[in-house]
């Protein structure tokens, strides 16, 4: 009960571990319930970047503890989330994530991914609730079927900046979802001025979206996702207040 | 360049709540210019009046204003996640207080529109978490005392919405 007060404090957490055994398997899942791994590769001339923290985690068999896990791509880092980051140990750790609920990705490049994106992110498809993805890239079909890899996603965060790179590469309409989604907690698009049919293509098939509560800021389609919330809509945000995370 | 007529035009196409039927709870930031796609306070303020208007849902309760470390003058934000405290000028102090005094009118033409409850939720991070509610405490006491709440209009509800994240696991951790 003391743990659960803690949790967002490190320290705390930390040298509660240090107490006992008994307190130690009380605060690990806590410890390690989120992990962040950033791409930059050195700052301060030590390697901290993917997939460093994934490797030091595995070695602990920490992995499955984690419930959130995020790829974080700096601002002044231009390059993607792509399948040259992965070789066969990287994947094996990567696949060792078999309880997160949170997934965020920075710059996702969907398409290097394709059409085997099922052997790297299918282990996600059971556990993943919430999945936020800051600038992915790829058509809108590819966005999709990504989404729809995750059969009880609840909450989507689509987080896109002020200036969106012109010319989109033409969609593939044979791809078609694995999964129908629930979708029904809460939708946060922010600077979408993307083509809309990646919103129209998630609202046929999915066979409609059903989110409870919606984060808007700066969305072409606005009116096409307040439609089709229409019966199920309950919170509307006009401004997100974190769009970044 | 978007202009306040372009963004207003867009606004109304988009923020049709009329068909929303099961909509309880409006939330927005305390528009200090950049809340509604950058356009002017004063523009921002008459959007969300037309939002608030086409509104039909039978639910509809609750409007809430988020405030942020910015929108405090007694808080400032050296990097992300650490705001700090920093002592306001009387000038800064009677400034807010105007700025306030304007949210507030603006909170009772909004209202005449549509009926709802008013929130102001200090949407911070713990260590400011304190000031932050005095604050608008402070700024609802002040529009009482000047202009007074009733049955109609009744006094705004202040809360804090916490703001947390959880860290990553210590670097040594033992396994």
């Amino acid at each position: 009960m003391v743990i659960a007060h803690l949790i967002y404090d490190k320290r705390s957490l930390l040298s509660c571990s240090l107490i006992c055994s008994f307190w130690y398997t009380a605060t690990v899942p806590h410890l390690h319930h989120t992990l962040v791994v950033q791409t930059f590769s050195r700052r301060d001339g030590q390697k901290i970047g993917w997939p460093k923290p994934l490797q030091e985690a595995s070695k602990l068999g920490l992995l499955p503890l984690v419930k959130k896990f995020r790829v974080r791509v700096g601002f002044s880092d231009t390059a993607m989330f792509s399948r040259k980051r992965f070789n066969w140990r990287t994947l094996r750790q990567f696949s060792a994530l078999r309880s997160v609920q949170e997934l965020a990705i920075d710059y996702l490049d969907i398409p290097s991914f394709m059409p085997r994106i099922r052997r790297y992110f299918g282990h996600f498809s059971l556990t993943v609730q919430s999945l936020a993805l800051r600038k992915p890239r790829g058509t809108s079909r590819q966005i999709v079927f990504f989404i729809g890899l995750f059969q009880h996603l609840e909450d989507l965060k689509l987080l896109y900046d002020v200036i969106y790179p012109q010319g989109e590469q033409a969609n593939d309409r044979t791809l078609v979802p694995s999964f129908i989604p629930p979708l029904r907690g809460q939708l946060a698009i922010t600077c979408f001025r993307r083509n809309v049919d990646l919103l129209k293509d998630m609202i046929d098939l999915f066979g409609g979206i059903r989110f409870r509560c919606m984060d808007i800021f700066n969305v072409k389609g606005t009116r096409l996702l307040l439609g089709a919330c229409a019966d199920t809509l309950e919170t509307l945000r006009l401004c997100p207040t974190d769009p970044h995370g | 360049m978007l202009t306040d007529r372009s963004i207003a035009r867009s606004f109304l196409q988009d923020f049709d709540l009329s068909r929303n039927k099961s909509l309880r709870t409006l939330q927005v930031t305390a528009w200090s210019g950049d809340a509604l796609r950058a356009c002017s306070p004063a523009v921002a303020a008459r959007l969300l009046t037309y939002a608030l208007s086409t509104i039909t849902s039978p639910v509809f309760t609750e409007f809430t204003a988020f405030y942020q470390e910015h929108h405090f003058c007694g808080v400032e934000s050296p990097g992300p996640g650490q705001p700090r405290l920093r002592k306001r000028s009387p000038g800064e102090k009677a400034e807010e207080a105007l700025w306030h005094r304007r949210r507030f009118e603006a909170f009772r033409r909004m209202h005449k529109v549509r009926n709802f409850r008013l929130v102001l939720c200090a949407d911070v991070w713990e260590r400011v978490r304190e000031y932050s509610v005095r604050v608008l405490k402070a700024a609802v006491a002040a529009e009482e005392a000047k202009v007074g709440f009733d049955s109609i209009f009744p006094e705004p509800l202040v809360v804090y919405r916490p703001r947390a994240s959880r860290p990553n696991p210590p670097k040594r951790m033992l396994g």
